[in-house]
């Protein structure tokens, strides 16, 4: 009985409890603070801080205003205690938002990021309707004779959704799909085979089922391996599903999420013990996404190669594009060459939820490949897995004197130096690398680089998921993973060389002797005859 | 002249084993990557049942050969091997006679004991204790220390199914070898051995 007290108390509280947004949805339309009228974003903003009091400061100690993470040692670095992020740091997309400020955050939750002088102490620059925006109309680059109606937005806030996150995470390095390969637009509306979690005909989640605060709304949980030098400890399916899941009940925090979970299951039968421990123990070595993420950009492709080399080529003095059969961009003068991949089977590593981090001004070899963020970890490690990564590849520019990568300005007014209306290499590396305070040598080239991005969405249920022949094949997925014997891919050439000529003089040996006997008794019969 | 030469037991013993010598073997290979044939999963399945099952007849089979004192049937002698030698080298394509013949005290020639014991104390024991732990070493965290050297292991529970394997091609050969060319599964089979 008092067992069945608290459960029932417990089911009350995560029921009604503080995180369950879907659960504590109000009209916001009958508030007199959101009567307005509102002429821009920073007076909503203030409005809604005049009941949300406490909302500015929690969101202005995260990463979604900062574009830094808290403090932390880069592994593999001088051992100083740095803040990195998306404000400091550099990638092989569009390379790095230094000097590129006015472009790069229209993805930032804030109004009026355009280069250093931005206050991050002001809360009316925070953008509340970005991510709370329920309406749909909502947009950070409005059509100049199409004017928002901020007061309509303002009264229709929400909870987020996945298409307001979607917003800005799904079009991440300018365009749909083009970072991520397991984010782009699909997730709106896919069915299961694409993203059991997200899909209707599956959990319906939106991102915040799963990224979310957990005492401080605000600070959501998930950290991206592009931005970030540990991602292990902030969000995982053992959350829900326990460090050994197959065969055993999933751990439901609400009670939507447990009749979800049983209206999936609903007429399968259970899997068989034996088979139930024998994933279990795959599963201690190897991340749940390897198997439950056989693939990614399942329905729009994901960019994989971007090869800035070949930037700044020009028809008749004016930038131009060139598409694939498909509609994809493969050359622009701006940006370079790029390559696309449609249902990208990840590549594999082992992976202790941490990588190094290549900072800018850290020195590099150029003869050798550079990975920028490459993860930790091996086999002889008992916390690293086997995880999947989508892994994107490029070429970039370097400052070949001083072995840097650099910083380029990309967009700007024409002839602020700004690559993506100037052209000119020279300049636009010596504005940018003034920006962030370097020195250039003059001498530019291209370095070939890659950046690891750990797969986390687009999972499948276990019947779409990777099965052993995936593996257990001589060219399975995990062919070129070191410090593992994998049955059925791993083999000694040799031993499997001598084994069988052992067999075959055995045979032959057999089949000389048999000879032998057959002619002796022939003739041993024909002296009998005689 | 008749003989009983092979008891129930021994009897059982054999076509139990070979049964599951010949799936192990196949679905060896299957895990090994060499043939297709049932999945890989099944093939998994079925290797680790019938390994389970091989060791439980093997335990049963030692106990038997212990109490029943049978097991000195197998324990290797020279006396005669040379006899041997010469007879399967020469003599056999001369029609010479056999110059061993089996009694229920003394089963086996000297190359049959040699043969057998190799199997039996060498093979054997190498397949189940590599087949043992790597069955086991990814179960359980008592051999977590062993689980580096899972591939080595893996090398030699290969080694030892080339092993199997050239011994059952040899031992089928060797079988036709008796007084007729059936005589000796015959009397494997039926226990009853005729001798001259």
């Amino acid at each position: 009985m008092r067992f069945r007290c608290i459960l029932i108390a417990s089911t009350l509280v995560l029921a009604v409890g503080p995180l369950t947004g879907a659960d504590r949805r109000v009209d916001h339309g009958k508030f007199p603070a959101l009567k307005g009228p509102f002429k821009d974003g920073p007076s909503v903003t203030k409005a809604c801080l005049s009941c949300h009091d406490q909302s500015a400061q929690e969101l202005m100690a995260t990463s979604h205003w900062t574009w830094k993470g808290q403090d932390t040692v880069v592994p593999g670095s001088d051992g100083k205690t740095r803040r990195i992020g998306k404000a400091n740091l550099i990638n092989n997309f569009c390379i790095g938002i230094q000097s590129n400020e006015a472009s790069c955050t229209a993805c930032h939750i804030g109004y009026g990021w355009k280069d250093k002088t931005f206050n991050f102490n002001d809360a009316s620059r925070i953008d509340c309707l970005v991510c709370h925006d329920t309406t749909g109309e909502y947009t950070r680059k409005p059509i100049a004779d199409e004017p928002l109606n901020w007061t309509a937005l303002a009264q229709a806030v929400g909870p987020t959704s996945v298409q307001t996150c979607g917003s800005c995470h799904f079009a991440g390095g300018g365009g749909e799909g083009v970072k991520h390969g397991d984010l782009d637009p699909s997730l709106l509306d896919g069915d299961k085979i694409l993203d059991l979690h997200m899909a209707p005909d599956g959990l319906a989640f939106t991102c915040s089922t799963c990224h979310r605060g957990d005492d401080v709304a605000h600070n959501i949980r998930g950290r991206s391996a592009s931005v970030s030098v540990r991602t292990g400890d902030r969000l995982s399916c053992a959350t829900c599903h326990g460090e050994s899941p197959h065969g055993r009940a999933f751990i439901y925090r609400t009670e939507a999420e447990r009749r979800a979970g049983d209206k999936l299951r609903a007429g399968r039968p259970p899997i068989p013990a034996a088979e139930a421990n024998r994933l279990n123990w795959h599963a201690r070595r190897i991340a749940c996404q390897t198997c439950h993420i056989p693939r990614v950009a399942k329905s729009m492709p994901t960019k994989t190669w971007w090869d800035w080399s070949t930037a700044g080529r020009l028809h008749g003095g004016k930038p131009y594009k060139d598409l694939d059969e498909n509609g994809d961009i493969v050359y622009m003068s701006e940006k370079g060459d790029f390559k696309w991949t449609k249902d990208l089977a990840p590549e594999y590593r082992w992976y202790n939820g941490t990588q190094r981090r290549y900072l800018l001004g850290d020195v590099f070899d150029p003869s050798r490949l550079l990975a920028l963020n490459p993860p930790q970890g091996s086999a002889a490690e008992p916390d690293a897995k086997i995880w999947p990564f989508k892994i994107m590849r490029g070429k970039q520019p370097y400052d070949v004197v001083n072995r840097i990568l650099v910083q380029p300005k990309l967009s700007g007014k024409k002839g602020s130096g700004a690559f993506w209306e100037d052209f000119q290499w020279d300049k636009s590396v010596r504005v940018g690398m003034a920006y962030v305070g370097m020195g250039y040598s003059g001498t530019l080239g291209f370095a070939e680089t890659e950046m690891y991005w750990p797969l986390g969405h687009m999972a499948v249920e276990g019947s779409a998921a990777l099965s052993c022949r995936d593996c257990h094949a001589r060219n399975g997925r995990l062919a070129r993973l070191p410090g593992v014997y994998i049955p059925g891919q791993h083999r000694n050439r040799w031993l499997d060389f001598f084994g069988w000529i052992a067999f075959y003089a055995a045979l032959a040996g057999v089949l000389l002797h048999a000879g032998l006997r057959w002619r002796g008794r022939r003739t041993s019969a024909a002296g009998e005859g005689k | 002249m008749r003989i009983y030469l092979f008891k129930v037991y021994e009897r059982i013993w054999h076509w139990v084993q070979s049964a599951l010598v010949l799936v192990l073997l196949w679905t060896g290979w299957v895990i090994h990557g060499a043939w297709g044939g049932v999945g890989f999963s099944k093939a998994v399945a079925l290797h680790e049942a019938v390994g389970v099952g091989l060791l439980v007849l093997s335990a049963f089979t030692m106990f038997w050969h212990i109490t029943t004192g049978e097991g000195k049937q197998f324990i290797p002698r020279r006396r005669g091997l040379a006899d041997m030698i010469r007879f399967y080298t020469g003599g056999i394509f001369r029609d010479a006679p056999h110059p061993e013949s089996p009694s229920p005290e003394a089963k086996f020639n000297p190359l049959q004991r040699f043969a057998y014991f190799g199997l039996l104390v060498f093979i054997f024991p190498v397949q189940m204790a590599t087949g043992f732990l790597l069955w086991g070493l990814p179960r359980f965290d008592a051999f977590a220390g062993l689980r580096p050297h899972l591939g080595s292991m893996a090398l030699i529970h290969t080694a030892g199914a080339y092993g199997m394997m050239i011994f059952i091609l040899v031992h089928l050969y060797m079988i036709t070898t008796g007084r007729t060319l059936g005589a000796n599964v015959k009397a494997m089979w039926t226990g009853w051995s005729d001798e001259s």
